[in-house]
C-alpha cells in the first residue's frame, strides 16, 4: 500500500494527523485549482477551507484511493461552483470582444508563465470563467456544466465562445503576437 | 471543434493542471479548528436529538399513565365502627346462593373496624373472598370448641354451596330463617345447621364471658367496603364522607388560549464577509460582534388537560428568529467602486442582496464610492409559522399553579429578510440564500398559570426555543431564542 494510500485509510479512521499530512500534500494543489476558479485569493482560501472540510467530512465514501486525485479536484470544483451561485454574480457583457484574430498553439506556449495564465482567466468575467474552466480544464460537457450553474446549454456554449475570444483578445494584446502559422 | 478553440483550450488546461500555489499559512490550523467544531457539533446534535426525543416519551408516556389512574387513590377513609353483628348465619336452598360462613362464627360479636380503603386492601379481601369458595375447611379453623355435629353441618353447607363466605350480610338467624321459609325449601339438614351455629354462637359468648376463648378482643376487619354490600350498609350508615378539595376539581377539559411576547433572538456568528459585484469595487469588510435580535412571538393554542397534573397543548403561532451581524460594520470603497451589486457570506447562509436594497442604501448614503461609513449593522430575520406540540406538568393546588413545559415544534418559512440597520433606521436590502422552508425546533419553559375567575386563566410562559437541525442548507446555522409569552386561555 502506498503512502497516500496508507493516509487516505488512516484519514477514514478519523486520525487527525493523518488528516494534517493530507492537506500538507495536497493543499497547493488545491489552492492553485481554488486560485482558477475564483476571483481573488481570499476568496480561493475559502474555498480551499471549505474543499477539504467536506473532503473529510466525505472520505470516508471513497472506495478507491487511487481515484483520489481526481475525486478531490471535483471536491473543490463543486465547492467553487456552489460559491459562485451563491454570490450570483452579475455582471455586463460587452460583445466588442468579439475578435476574429487567432493564434496556433505553438505561437503562445512556452511563452506564458502559468501565473501570467491565472491572471488571465482572473480578468474574465465569473461566469465566462467558470464555464471556461469547467469544459477547457476540466472537460465537462455543455449539458452538464448547464446543470450544475444553472443556466441552458446555449448559454454554456455563448458564455465559452465569448471566453476564448477574450483570452486571445488579452494575449494578443499583452504579449505582442500576432495571427500566424495559417494554423486555423 | 475549432482549431483554435482546441489550442486556447489546451494552453490553459496545461497551465491549470499543474499549477500549484502556496496555500494560506495558518490554513491547516483554521481547518483543523473546523473539523473540531463539527464534531461537537455532530455529538452535540445527537445529545440534543436523544434528550428531546427522552423527554417527549417520558413526558407523553407519563401523561397518558397518571391520564389512566383515577384521579385520588388515597382517601384516607377514617376507621369507622361496624354494627356488631349480633349472629351468624347459614342458608341453604335447592340453588343456594348465600351462606355465611366467617371467622366470627366462632369469635365475639364485638365492634368491629373498617380499614382504609385502598387497592391492596381490596387484593386481600378478593384473595380472601376466592379461598373461602375454594378452600371451605378453612372456616372451619375456628378456635372454638365446636361440636362434631356443629363441624358436620358446616360440612353440608360448604358442599352444597358455600359463596360468599365473607361477604355474608349481617342478618339475624331469624331473618334468615324467614327467608329460608319463604323460599320454601329449606331442609332438615339446613335447619340442624343453623340450630347447630346458634348452639355455636351462644358456646362462644359464653366462653368470652369465661375469658376462655379471647385473651384480646379480636376486631373483625371489613376489607372493601365499597366491595361487600352488606358490610358497607353497616360500616358507612354513620359515616360522613369528606373528599379532598382536589378530588372533585381539574376534571379532563379543554380550553384555547391566546399567548404572545418579546423574544430574544440570537446565534452567535462567524464573521461576515461582503464584498462588490464589481471586480472593479473593493469594500471588503467583516465583523465578529453580534448581538440578539430582539423580536416578538405570539400563538393561538389548544390545550386539553387531563387531570391536575398533565396539560397537552397545540396550535399555531408566529415566531421570529435572527441575528444581528456586524455591529461594528465599516464600509471603504475606493473611488473607482461603481458596483451595484453586493454579496455577503454569513453563517447562516450566503446574503443575497437585492439591486432595490442597494439602491436605498445608496439614495441615503448608507452606500457611496468613497470614503468610509461606520456604525452599520446588518440584521438577518427569518419569520415563521410555528405549530407546536407541547405537554406541560403543572404543581400546586389552588388558583397558582407552576408547570414546566417542553414539546417541539414544525415551522414553517414564509419570511426572509436582510436589512442594515442604522440606529433605528432599517433598510431592507435582500435576502439570506439556502435557508429551508421547514425547521423542527425544541420548546422548553415554565409556565405560570392564575386562574383569575372561572373560567378564565392567565398565564405567563418563560420560554426557549432551539433548531433541532440547521437553518441553512448550506452552513451549520442553528436559530434559538430565548422570550416570555404572556396571555389568557378560556376554559371551555
Amino acid at each position: 500500500m502506498s503512502d497516500i494510500e496508507n493516509i487516505i485509510r488512516n484519514c477514514q479512521k478519523g486520525q487527525r494527523k493523518a488528516q494534517k499530512e493530507l492537506y500538507e500534500q495536497f493543499a497547493p494543489k488545491m489552492m492553485g485549482v481554488c486560485l482558477y476558479y475564483t476571483s481573488d485569493r481570499h476568496e480561493a482560501e475559502d474555498v480551499l477551507h471549505e474543499g477539504f472540510m467536506r473532503a473529510f467530512q466525505k472520505i470516508n465514501q471513497l472506495r478507491e484511493p487511487k481515484a483520489f486525485n481526481g475525486w478531490l479536484r471535483r471536491i473543490f470544483v463543486h465547492c467553487a461552483i456552489e460559491k459562485h451561485r451563491q454570490k450570483r454574480w452579475t455582471y455586463d457583457v460587452n460583445d466588442s470582444y468579439a475578435y476574429d484574430e487567432r493564434l496556433s498553439y505553438e505561437d503562445i506556449s512556452g511563452k506564458i508563465e502559468e501565473a501570467e495564465l491565472l491572471q488571465l482567466v482572473h480578468e474574465l468575467p465569473p461566469q465566462y470563467r467558470l464555464v471556461f474552466n469547467l469544459y477547457a480544464i476540466e472537460g465537462f460537457k455543455h449539458r452538464e456544466i448547464a446543470e450544475k450553474l444553472g443556466i441552458s446549454a446555449g448559454t454554456s456554449k455563448s458564455n465559452l465562445a465569448r471566453a476564448r475570444n477574450i483570452l486571445q483578445q488579452k494575449v494578443i494584446a499583452r504579449y505582442g503576437l500576432n495571427k500566424q502559422h495559417g494554423s486555423i | 471543434m475549432d482549431p483554435f478553440d482546441h489550442n486556447i483550450d489546451r494552453l490553459f488546461k496545461e497551465g491549470a493542471t499543474d499549477f500549484q500555489a502556496a496555500p494560506p499559512s495558518t490554513g491547516w490550523d483554521g481547518l483543523a479548528a473546523g473539523l473540531d467544531r463539527r464534531q461537537k457539533r455532530k455529538k452535540f446534535f445527537w445529545l440534543q436529538m436523544a434528550a428531546a426525543f427522552a423527554l417527549l416519551v417520558t413526558a407523553f408516556g407519563g401523561g397518558y399513565y397518571l391520564g389512566q389512574q383515577p384521579e385520588n387513590t388515597d382517601l384516607n377513609i377514617p376507621i369507622l365502627p361496624v354494627t356488631p353483628v349480633e349472629t351468624q348465619s347459614k342458608i341453604q336452598s335447592n340453588e343456594p346462593s348465600i351462606t355465611s360462613e366467617t371467622e366470627s362464627s366462632a369469635s365475639d360479636p364485638v365492634e368491629s373496624v373498617v380499614k382504609p380503603r385502598n387497592a391492596e386492601r381490596t387484593r386481600e379481601s378478593q384473595a380472601s373472598k376466592n379461598n373461602s369458595r375454594i378452600e371451605p375447611n378453612n372456616t372451619a379453623e375456628t378456635p372454638s370448641s365446636a361440636s362434631t355435629t356443629q363441624n358436620q353441618n358446616r360440612d353440608v353447607v360448604h358442599e352444597a354451596a358455600a359463596i360468599t363466605a365473607s361477604s355474608t350480610p349481617a342478618k339475624s338467624t331469624e331473618t334468615n330463617q324467614a327467608h329460608s321459609s319463604e323460599m320454601g325449601s329449606a331442609s332438615t339438614e339446613s335447619i340442624a345447621s343453623i340450630d347447630a351455629n346458634r348452639s355455636d354462637i351462644e358456646d362462644n359468648a359464653l366462653n368470652k364471658e369465661q375469658g376462655a376463648i379471647h385473651d384480646e378482643e379480636p376486631t373483625q376487619e371489613i376489607a372493601s367496603p365499597f366491595l361487600q354490600e352488606a358490610e358497607t350498609v353497616d360500616a358507612f350508615s354513620n359515616y360522613e364522607y369528606s373528599a379532598p378539595d382536589d378530588i372533585l376539581v381539574t376534571p379532563a377539559a379543554w380550553s384555547i388560549g391566546l399567548t404572545a411576547g418579546p423574544t430574544s433572538s440570537f446565534r452567535v456568528t462567524e464573521d461576515v464577509i461582503y464584498q462588490p459585484g464589481n471586480p472593479n469595487g473593493s469594500f471588503n469588510y467583516s465583523t465578529e460582534q453580534d448581538r440578539p435580535i430582539q423580536s416578538w412571538a405570539a400563538n393561538l393554542g389548544a390545550h386539553y388537560q387531563i387531570n391536575r397534573h398533565w396539560v397537552f397543548s397545540s396550535g399555531i403561532g408566529y415566531v421570529r428568529y435572527g441575528q444581528e451581524a456586524g455591529s461594528e460594520f465599516t464600509y471603504t470603497a475606493p473611488s473607482s467602486a461603481t458596483g451595484n451589486v453586493v454579496s455577503g457570506q454569513s453563517s447562516a447562509g450566503s446574503i443575497e442582496v437585492t439591486d432595490e436594497g442597494v439602491n436605498a442604501l445608496i439614495e441615503e448614503g448608507s452606500i457611496v464610492t468613497s470614503g468610509s461609513l461606520g456604525q452599520i449593522s446588518t440584521h438577518q430575520y427569518f419569520d415563521f409559522i410555528e405549530v407546536p406540540l407541547t405537554t406541560t406538568y403543572l404543581f400546586g393546588r389552588g388558583p397558582f399553579q407552576v408547570g414546566i413545559e417542553a414539546g417541539i415544534a414544525g415551522n414553517f418559512q414564509f419570511g426572509n429578510k436582510v436589512v442594515f440597520a442604522e440606529g433605528n433606521t432599517e433598510t431592507a436590502v435582500g435576502t439570506t440564500a439556502n435557508t429551508k422552508s421547514f425547521l423542527f425546533t425544541a420548546l422548553g419553559g415554565l409556565r405560570l398559570n392564575y386562574n383569575l375567575k372561572s373560567p378564565i386563566a392567565f398565564s405567563i410562559t418563560p420560554q426557549i426555543r432551539y433548531g433541532l437541525e440547521s437553518l441553512s442548507q448550506t452552513e451549520n446555522f442553528t436559530p434559538y431564542s430565548i422570550g416570555v409569552q404572556a396571555g389568557i386561555s378560556y376554559r371551555l
